[in-house]
């Protein structure tokens, strides 16, 4: 039961550590890219 | 030769009987009610297709066995309707708005809730049904609300139980719109749901629409390998949308390669059903731990909503942290009916479709987690 634990715990550490990093470097693409290109699109 | 073998009828047992009445109740479900129809017709199609005695078509040299092999075992059939189920959705709603991701990655306790609830029932500690760590898992992942990861995740760690989870996980996505609003009414107040969020979000470029797929699948792959055949697929068949230069392959991806696939995986499920395997206790378990998943999931997708709402001051509406499971779109319709019905002026659906995307992205992450942790 404790590996079960253990697989939840780090299990959703990973989802929440891969998505926050892909935020991230999306935050950081979008500010760069948002001011080059003059084509944007609004959403 | 033997009257026996030259008949099936001599062959035929109440395991038969009742596979095919399950066929009957798929095949009807997709016809009359409009249940999932392009999966759930060829299910159980395969069905009376493996339960039809001495016909053979499950044995390893039988057809629905060959298809079982080279598409299921070998993982093809799920990586494949992913490159076309990449194609087909649109990421902009999320890249718009980048702290929506963070629902989808919430939602995906349903996953792993889930799994310690069987893991617990089984030979965790109460050893009420056999159930190891891995087909706990592999119950558990029908909570990504996922076709394919569902499939792709219990076919490498309990492929003994994937017929069941298969057919749990997308009679569930097609009930979404049944399971998700009493448990969105009961976790949030009037006030809550009556929240309009702003219309108004981030300009989107076409190079950052370009960059997502290739950026998600490195960083993805970089932090949960496992996923990366997942995400990998999901977000090739992205990039051949938004890179707007194969428009021919990006169709094809979505119609005409999906269409195929869902086909061929439909009648491959149902030919892993045969009686003999499917009509078990666990099943029943299966069934009833799958509503649990989904249960879970927006549970928990609409409490981390209240958390963003208590923390950006009432600018998050909490209803939309139910899109963060995967069923997509329908959680984000499921939202934004949900939201109409308390204020018919309250359009969440694209703040509800960008936590949706995530929800996605999210529950293949959560399926490379699981998978890296438990191979």
């Amino acid at each position: 039961m404790i590996q079960a634990l253990y697989i939840t715990l780090i299990g959703m550490l990973i989802v929440f550590a891969c998505l926050g990093v892909v935020m991230l470097v999306m935050l950081i693409i979008g500010k760069i890219f948002r001011a080059k290109n003059p084509e944007s699109e609004t959403k | 030769m033997e009257l026996q073998n030259l008949f099936g009828i001599f062959s035929f047992t109440w395991q038969t009987a009742v596979m095919l009445i399950i066929a009957g109740i798929l095949i009807y479900l997709a016809i009359a009610r409009d249940v999932e129809p392009v999966l759930l017709l060829p299910i159980g199609a395969g069905i009376i297709l493996a339960n039809i005695p001495l016909a053979g078509l499950t044995e390893a040299n039988g057809i629905l066995g060959l298809l079982r092999k080279a598409g299921i075992e070998t993982e093809l059939f799920p990586l494949l309707i992913f490159i076309g189920v990449g194609a087909m959705i649109d990421f902009g709603p999320v890249l718009a708005r980048p702290s929506l991701v963070l629902l989808g990655a919430a939602a995906q306790f349903g996953i792993f809730g889930t799994f310690l609830l069987v893991y617990m029932i089984g030979d965790g500690w109460l050893h009420l049904m056999p159930f190891t760590l891995k087909q706990a898992a592999s119950i558990g992942v029908i909570g990504s609300a996922d076709g394919p990861t569902s499939i792709y995740v219990s076919s490498l760690l309990a492929p003994e139980l994937l017929g069941p989870i298969v057919v749990a996980a997308y009679s569930y996505m097609a009930l979404v719109p049944i399971i998700q609003p009493p448990i969105m009414r009961l976790l949030t107040t009037k006030k809550e749901r009556n929240i309009r969020m702003s219309s108004k979000a981030g300009e989107v470029s076409k190079r950052t629409k370009i960059l997502f797929p290739i950026v998600t699948i490195i960083v993805v792959g970089l932090v949960a390998p496992m996923a990366t055949p997942l995400i990998g697929f999901l977000m090739f068949g992205n990039l051949l949308r938004e890179s707007g230069v194969v428009a021919r392959l990006a169709s094809t991806a979505e119609n005409e390669l999906v269409n195929i696939v869902t086909i061929l995986l439909g009648l491959t499920i149902g030919g892993m059903m045969p009686g003999s395997e499917f009509l078990k206790p666990q099943t029943i378990m299966i069934f009833v731990m799958g509503i649990v998943a989904f249960a879970l999931d927006t549970a928990t997708g609409v409490i981390f909503g209240k958390i963003m709402c208590l923390v950006s001051k009432g600018k998050v509406n909490p209803l939309i942290g139910a899109a963060g499971i995967s069923a997509f779109p329908m959680a984000a319709r499921v939202a934004q009916k949900v939201g109409l019905k308390e204020n018919p002026h309250n359009h969440l659906l694209m703040q509800a479709a960008g936590a949706n995307t995530a929800g996605q992205i999210a529950s293949v992450v959560a399926g490379g987690a699981i998978l890296a942790l438990l191979l």
